[in-house]
């Protein structure tokens, strides 16, 4: 009688890792992705910050629609940015409610 | 290179002009000045002031700017006024203090119809710089409009 | 990912940059109109001639020919306007039909970008 090794049962490891490395690597480049998003962002909260201060101190190079564009630049960054953190906590919820 | 650089040159031109219009009532009021100020002893008549302008390039930086195509320049200034050296004119009249021993009296160099076209050209420039301030001041505010 | 390199608004901006330049330089002319050999400037904006003429540095702490190569526009010497008898070489009423055109299309691009932000708020559900 040939006792089959439970090793041959076993699915292949193979697949198994590959799709939790492909999951990984999902969330690896999503929060990369989201992380270069933020740091843009910041950037141009800073490059309006800089622009602002320029014109208070009266010691700015730019001219005054240089400053207008980048303050309405970073504006509709942060809007857009936090559409997406309302997304994301949206789509949390959601899959949190669902019933096990 | 500023965001009111503009402004700047143009209220330099503003100043600019409005000296050359107090010069020009200095000539008018002083046409009749015969006694200006002693030269060897002798009072001299009122010579004729003129104003002389230059562009503004007060440091390397903004020479260096003009020379690379970067920068429009520092407006205008008044480089010096200097005294007009045409002959005076002479009138006959022996009675007068300061007739010399001919009878003669020099009198001041300022003819009214020149200071009369220059005190034209000096308010057509005036109002020019005023045009072209006021269409960068409409420009700014204009931009202040950007993403309402 | 830059979401504004899609649009119009840099090309926007660098032209606004170019009109003020044009506007100081309007300016100064007009201030200078009685300064005694001032020669009239004015903006070139940038074309293939410019493109071609860059610089080859040996040294990047050289110098380049224009101030900005991504300017896109460079002040220079006007030579169009007849010089008058005290070597001034402004013509006041083309710098003056200049200032009028400028100032339009300085406030057409405003309306262009702000047309373009709008556009923005507007899918982002802002106000």
């Amino acid at each position: 009688m040939n006792v089959l090794s439970v090793d041959s049962i076993k699915p292949s490891q193979a697949s198994d890792v590959s799709s939790a490395n492909s999951a990984s690597a999902a969330q690896n480049s999503f929060s990369e992705t989201l992380g270069k998003a933020l740091d843009k962002v910041n950037e141009s909260q800073q490059t309006a910050d800089q622009m602002v201060t320029g014109l208070a101190s009266n010691s700015s190079s730019q001219d005054l629609h240089n400053v207008m564009i980048a303050m309405q630049k970073a504006n509709i960054l942060l809007q857009a940015t936090v559409q997406v953190r309302d997304k994301v906590i949206d789509a949390y919820k959601e899959v949190m409610g669902m019933q096990v | 290179m500023g965001m009111f650089d503009g402004l700047n040159i143009s209220a330099s031109g503003l100043t600019a002009q409005r000296f050359r219009m107090d010069v020009v009532s200095s000539n008018i009021a002083n046409s009749d000045t015969t006694r200006e100020k002693k030269v060897g002893g002798q009072w001299q008549p009122y010579q004729r002031k003129v104003v002389n302008l230059a562009p503004v390039q007060n440091s390397f930086q903004s020479v260096l700017d003009d020379s690379m195509g970067s920068s429009a320049g520092g407006g205008v200034q008044v480089a010096s006024v200097t005294a007009d050296t045409t002959p005076f004119n002479e009138k006959y009249d022996p009675s007068d203090p300061d007739a010399d021993k001919n009878g003669y009296v020099k009198e001041p160099n300022v003819d009214p119809l020149k200071e009369m076209v220059d005190l034209m050209d000096a308010n057509r420039s005036y109002e020019a710089n005023v045009t072209v301030m006021n269409a960068n001041k409409n420009m700014l505010t204009k931009a202040l409009d950007i993403g309402r | 990912m830059n979401i504004f390199s899609a649009t119009t608004i840099p090309i926007v901006e660098q032209a606004m940059n170019g009109s003020m330049a044009e506007q100081n330089v309007l300016a100064q002319n007009i201030a200078n109109v009685d300064t005694p050999n001032y020669k009239a400037k004015q903006v070139a904006f940038d074309d293939v001639f410019n493109n071609a003429l860059t610089a080859e540095k040996t040294n990047p702490k050289h110098l380049s020919f224009s101030s900005d190569d991504e300017a896109g526009y460079r002040i220079e010497n006007d030579s169009s306007g007849a010089v008058q008898n005290n070597g001034n070489n402004v013509d006041i009423d083309a710098q003056m039909s200049n200032l009028a055109k400028n100032q339009l299309r300085y406030q057409a691009l405003e309306q262009a970008v702000s047309n373009q932000f709008q556009q923005f708020n507007t899918v982002l559900g802002g106000k």
